[in-house]
């Protein structure tokens, strides 16, 4: 949610403090940018389609 | 202008527990290791109170990387070093001037300031930005545009993931473009694609790892086909 800038208020501050100091999640949410930039980059074409459903469930 | 940090009941966020493994934005709650142990909060600001080198040191090996990280992640790795001195520099004096009043309040209050210089940075950008307008309104201004060496890497990369997305399976691919790229809450989509939270988790946290992999295995393919062309072209000639 942070990488997706949708972390807001207390959350996000408790966060970003957490993440000063704390070497596992800087590394965690690098890999998160770099998911999100990719996923940005192949889906501009992407408009909304209708839902995949489960099948048989 | 003073930061004065006295938000009170805020928990000591460097206690780390267990979590799920799927990706730091969906750790909200869960905090793991702090670099090297947390140190005691209010012995630390006692000892940059008075001065005290170790206090220092403490003070960098605990906020150095983080500080380090979040400015690059916002500002770039431009004069990385000299932003993060600076924001050092800030946080001591702020400390000795007696502006934290709590000293277990410490990560706060070097957010508050990491926060502030990332602010200030921008705000010079845009002020800057505004005079090279002002000073000559039909003055050529700099060409900030990709050159096409930058251009032609860009629109591969794009192509690369496109075709990796195009590559997922249905249900995968529309779980990924509806939460990180259209943005829709969770519960929407799980309404529309008849999930519970849980099969929602795991949809989507396989549907990244397949997102990866298959990337890997492109930019893999990509490589070879450029050491290929190359190897060819260096045989014709």
């Amino acid at each position: 949610m942070y990488s997706l800038g949708r972390l807001a208020g207390r959350q996000c501050a408790r966060f970003e403090e957490h993440l000063l100091v704390c070497a596992d999640c800087q590394r965690r949410l690098q890999e998160a940018d770099t998911f999100v930039a990719a996923m940005r980059a192949a889906g501009a074409s992407y408009a909304r389609k209708p839902t995949v459903r489960a099948v048989g469930g | 202008m003073q930061a004065v940090i006295s938000r009170a009941g805020m928990k000591n966020t460097s206690e780390c527990g267990p979590g799920e493994k799927e990706g730091v934005e969906e750790r909200q709650g869960e905090m793991t290791s702090v670099v090297g142990g947390a140190p005691n909060w209010a012995n630390l600001v006692e000892q940059i109170r008075r001065d005290d080198p170790a206090g220092m040191e403490e003070l960098y090996r605990v906020f150095a990387r983080g500080i380090r990280f979040y400015l690059c992640r916002q500002l770039g790795p431009q004069e990385l070093d000299d932003r993060v001195h600076d924001t050092f520099l800030i946080v001591v004096q702020a400390i000795r001037r007696g502006d934290l009043r709590e000293p277990e309040r410490l990560m706060g209050f070097v957010r508050t300031i990491v926060r502030r210089q990332v602010a200030a940075h921008i705000d010079g950008l845009v002020q800057s930005r505004r005079q090279e307008v002002e000073i000559d309104m039909n003055a050529r201004l700099p060409d900030r545009t990709w050159n096409p060496e930058q251009s032609l890497a860009s629109t591969e990369h794009v192509h690369l993931m496109r075709r990796v997305l195009s590559a997922l399976s249905e249900r995968d691919r529309e779980v990924l473009v509806r939460f990180y790229l259209h943005e829709e809450p969770q519960a929407q989509i799980c309404r529309d694609m008849e999930l519970t939270e849980t099969q929602f988790r795991l949809l989507k946290s396989r549907a990244k790892a397949r997102f990866g992999e298959l990337g890997k295995k492109k930019l893999q393919q990509g490589a070879l086909n450029a050491l290929f062309v190359r190897s060819y072209s260096g045989m014709r000639h």
